[in-house]
């Protein structure tokens, strides 16, 4: 397997995981409201949650290794978990290597629900409210497809079924200040996410100011005036 | 009583048998996506060692690290359409001396 196919299949796996976890949140949300009919019992509901995570969670581990056995740029195992440890476009990376971390958590807390407390375990689940927009900003940052219409449509799609998620999720909250909070708090998100990829990935010369390093990009070869 | 039981047993089976059956689905559904999507950005932008000359700053140009918004006509895609072999250069090594007098060579930004 060489370095294209790798490279083709890290962008593919991250994608597709985003996909499967945007699908994970929505079941999650709508087994939390215990929603539920003859035909889509609770039951089948829970069980596609998990079983979505841990393919989830398969695909991220297949993302993580392609992109460390890539030897087109010097990615270690250590930069899968720790932020900061490499330094190809580091922040967004570490974005990554986080979310990465936020989902093991609560993979494993949720593989050991019997044996913890249940404010605990729930406390650690709820991070994958912050797992999931990490994730997103990681690929939007990192990736260099983000200008390809299918792979922007895949995030759009993806973004607007978390929202309808949660917003569906808060309108039936008995709480007016939970509904106005979540709701303000999802659309600053939603549009700093907007304004993040119109005037980041979007715009010229976004590898070099994400953090790619020049010998990567041939910046050495490039006026200074680029990006 | 003991039928009511077998029916609830039944039911819970049956529920369980088809989240297993729409969870293999699912997951099998994941993995013929990765590779049709890999497949497909195979064909649509360069990979990180395709090379091409370019105008430094062109929108789109395969110097942002992605082709998506580039004409067909001046794509250049993968070592299969451009015959480009792959750089076997690694990223801490210095980059190779330009003796031409044309633009630049510019890698893609990578993963």
């Amino acid at each position: 397997m060489n370095s294209q196919t790798l490279w083709y299949l890290t962008r593919a796996t991250g994608i597709v995981a985003l996909v499967l976890l945007t699908a994970t949140i929505v079941l999650g949300v709508v087994g939390a409201a215990r929603a539920a009919s003859p035909r889509w019992p609770r039951v089948v509901t829970a069980g596609l949650h998990k079983n979505l995570a841990l393919t989830a969670t398969a695909l991220v581990a297949v993302h993580v290794i392609t992109t460390v056995l890539d030897p087109f740029v010097s990615i270690g195992v250590v930069a899968a978990f720790v932020p900061f440890a490499s330094d190809y476009r580091p922040i967004w990376l570490s974005l990554g290597a986080i979310a990465f971390d936020l989902l093991l958590a609560v993979l494993v807390t949720s593989l050991l629900r019997d044996r913890l407390n249940v404010r605990v375990w729930r406390a650690v689940h709820l991070l994958v409210y912050a797992c999931w927009p990490i994730a997103l900003w990681h690929g939007l940052g990192t990736g260099t497809d983000t200008k390809l219409g299918l792979v922007l449509g895949i995030n759009i799609v993806c973004v607007l079924a978390v929202a309808a998620a949660i917003w569906w999720r808060l309108s039936l909250s008995p709480s007016r200040l939970l509904k106005a909070t979540g709701a303000a708090t999802m659309a600053i998100a939603m549009a700093l996410t907007v304004v993040f990829v119109l005037a980041g990935p979007m715009r010229p010369g976004w590898p070099a100011r994400a953090g790619t390093p020049p010998a990567l990009l041939g910046l050495a070869l490039l006026p200074a005036s680029l990006g | 009583m003991r039928s009511a039981l077998q029916n609830a047993i039944s039911r819970r089976d049956d529920r369980l048998a088809r989240t297993r059956r729409l969870s293999v689905g699912i997951a099998t559904g994941a993995t013929l996506a990765s590779v049709g999507l890999a497949a497909v950005l195979g064909a649509a932008i360069p990979g990180h060692a395709s090379t091409t000359r370019t105008t430094p700053g062109n929108s789109g140009s395969p110097a942002d690290g992605s082709s998506g918004t580039k004409p067909t006509s001046q794509r250049t895609t993968g070592p299969s359409r451009t015959g480009l072999t792959p750089p076997t250069r690694h990223p801490g090594q210095p980059q190779p001396s330009s003796g031409s007098s044309g633009p630049p060579v510019v890698h893609s930004g990578g993963s």
